[in-house]
């Protein structure tokens, strides 16, 4: 069991260094992760303004929106890089019927899904949010303390198996229908959006589902509000890679299903 | 001679959706569809035996590679039983797949923008096989079917029979005990399939690998198969020797093989 785990883990590494060296082939890489770099300035751009322009929202200052802004985007950035199979799968290996190559494989399928696509590009999503957040942080005037680094490290690691989460549920749902994919947009591109919502002045609603459905604040605000002192249970920062993990294995579940429904019906 | 495969009355059925048709067809099919059942096998029977080559032929649509798919562990069929190896494929996947190896002449296993060499090397991964093991079994099938000239090109690169080579080697290196090979020929000119054709004898005399091969060419099974198994309409419509065939179909003496099966399926869409 042990063993399998380790070999699944190194055909994973295997797979992204290889799509890593033919990547670096494409002359182009870094012009596209230039677009990406000002998408995601272009982004964050309206609440700058806004905020340079009206001025600060009782104790929000915009520094505060970035950090808790930027650690959803690093987690975004790092789960569409590490599990770009999956945010492919439903139209890359579903409709191609490349699947039926991968359950020929001795391996697990997630790890197959997960390490058949990779975009270098995509890391620069990860690396401007993950810059963002340290600047924020500094602007704030948090200490580097182990503290400090260990909640935000966990929160991103926490954020990346959501994200990642997102990736899953989505692919497995898409074993049932394709139709239906567009609302989870919702989940992935529209869910940090969210996170620009000063708390205090979110909806109760919003609130909730974006803590328990989908517990994207449990890895952006909380975290950002224990290691600034705004007056959260220190816990609460804790609770991201618990959280992150949770929905994962809850999304692996619907994927498993779907994975199910798949080799029943054929595609 | 030990048997490796027994599928007992295997049956499946897909559900496909029809538009309806008529005025408003496309409107009326954004709210409704009509599902249709489509009995894809129909109680299926066969065993094959350590180190034979069977051929399996049938018409487009008569079920063949739901039969491989099903046996090679990607279809779960609705009932009956299917024993490879002592083991049921959907049951256990990554036992059964580590001990057979399947080539689909229309899809590839090879990775489309890497080196045919880094194919196999990550295939040695996904496999787990042994340096020693690789070492050995690569350079015996680079050998045999010359491909050492195409290791350093990407598989995008190849031209189709190049492509097929690498692809068996690819779907050997691991010394499957069983090949499935899904319509291996099509597409390839006289000289690719000549050399596939001699390649699959020799592999299955040296190492006693059990095939089989779907296809539409009767030249692949006269050459290899001793023994063929017709499928129609989900239905196994014959199994035995190709001369058996012969002699019930041929309405004279040298008839073309390909006439004969012609025969045999209009035979079937008579008695149906």
């Amino acid at each position: 069991m042990k063993s399998a785990v380790w070999r699944d883990a190194r055909v994973y590494l295997k797979y992204i260094r290889m799509h890593f060296l033919s990547g670096l082939e494409y002359k182009g890489w870094w012009m596209m992760a230039l677009q990406v770099l000002l998408v995601c300035v272009a982004d964050f751009l309206p609440s700058f303004l806004i905020f340079a322009r009206m001025g600060d929202i009782g104790a929000w200052t915009w520094e505060r929106i970035l950090l808790i802004y930027a650690l959803a985007v690093a987690s975004f950035g790092l789960a569409e890089s590490f599990c770009r199979g999956f945010d492919y799968f439903p139209w890359h290996m579903l409709r191609s019927g490349n699947f039926d190559r991968l359950l020929l494989r001795p391996r697990s399928l997630a790890v197959q899904v997960a390490g058949s696509f990779f975009h270098i590009h995509r890391l620069a999503r990860a690396a401007i949010g993950i810059f963002a957040a340290v600047w924020a942080l500094s602007r704030l005037g948090v200490p580097a303390t182990a503290f400090s680094v260990g909640v935000i490290g966990l929160a991103l690691l926490g954020g990346t198996l959501v994200y990642s989460g997102v990736f899953v549920l989505c692919s497995g749902i898409a074993f049932f229908t394709i139709k239906a994919l567009d609302w989870i947009y919702i989940l992935t591109n529209a869910s940090y959006q969210v996170t620009r919502i000063p708390i205090d002045y979110m909806p109760g609603l919003f609130r909730r589902a974006f803590t328990f459905l989908m517990p994207m604040l449990v890895i952006s605000y909380y975290p950002a509000a224990v290691v600034c002192g705004w007056g959260e249970p220190v816990a609460a920062g804790f609770l991201a890679l618990p959280a992150g993990a949770a929905f994962l294995g809850l999304s692996l579940l619907v994927w498993k299903l779907g994975v199910r429904h798949y080799q029943s019906t054929g595609s | 001679m030990a048997e490796q495969i027994r599928l007992t009355d295997i049956q499946k059925h897909f559900t496909v959706y029809e538009r309806p048709d008529g005025k408003w067809a496309l409107l009326r099919a954004a709210f409704s569809r009509k599902a249709r059942r489509v009995q894809a096998l129909d109680g299926v029977s066969f065993r094959i035996g350590e180190g034979e080559i069977v051929g399996c032929i049938g018409p487009n649509g008569a079920g063949k590679s739901t039969t491989v798919k099903v046996m090679s562990g990607i279809l779960t069929p609705d009932a009956g039983e299917c024993l490879i190896l002592g083991r049921t494929p959907w049951k256990e996947r990554i036992a059964h797949v580590s001990q057979i190896g399947v080539v689909f002449g229309q899809r590839s296993q090879l990775w489309w923008d890497v080196s045919v060499a880094d194919s196999f090397a990550l295939l040695k991964d996904v496999y787990a096989i042994p340096d020693g093991q690789f070492a050995r079994r690569s350079a015996e099938l680079i050998e045999t079917l010359d491909i050492g000239g195409l290791l350093k090109t990407p598989a995008r690169q190849l031209s189709l029979g190049q492509r097929m080579r690498c692809e068996l080697a690819a779907a050997l290196l691991h010394s499957p005990k069983i090949l499935f090979l899904d319509e291996p020929t099509i597409g390839l000119d006289a000289v690719a399939k000549l050399t596939l054709r001699a390649f699959l004898k020799e592999e299955n005399r040296r190492s006693g690998v059990t095939m089989l091969l779907t296809t539409h060419d009767m030249d692949d099974i006269e050459a290899l198969c001793r023994r063929v198994i017709v499928i129609g309409r989900g239905r196994l419509l014959y199994d035995g020797a190709i001369a058996g065939l012969r002699g019930k179909y041929a309405a004279r003496e040298g008839q073309d093989i390909d006439e004969i099966i012609a025969a045999m399926y209009r035979d079937m869409a008579l008695e149906s």
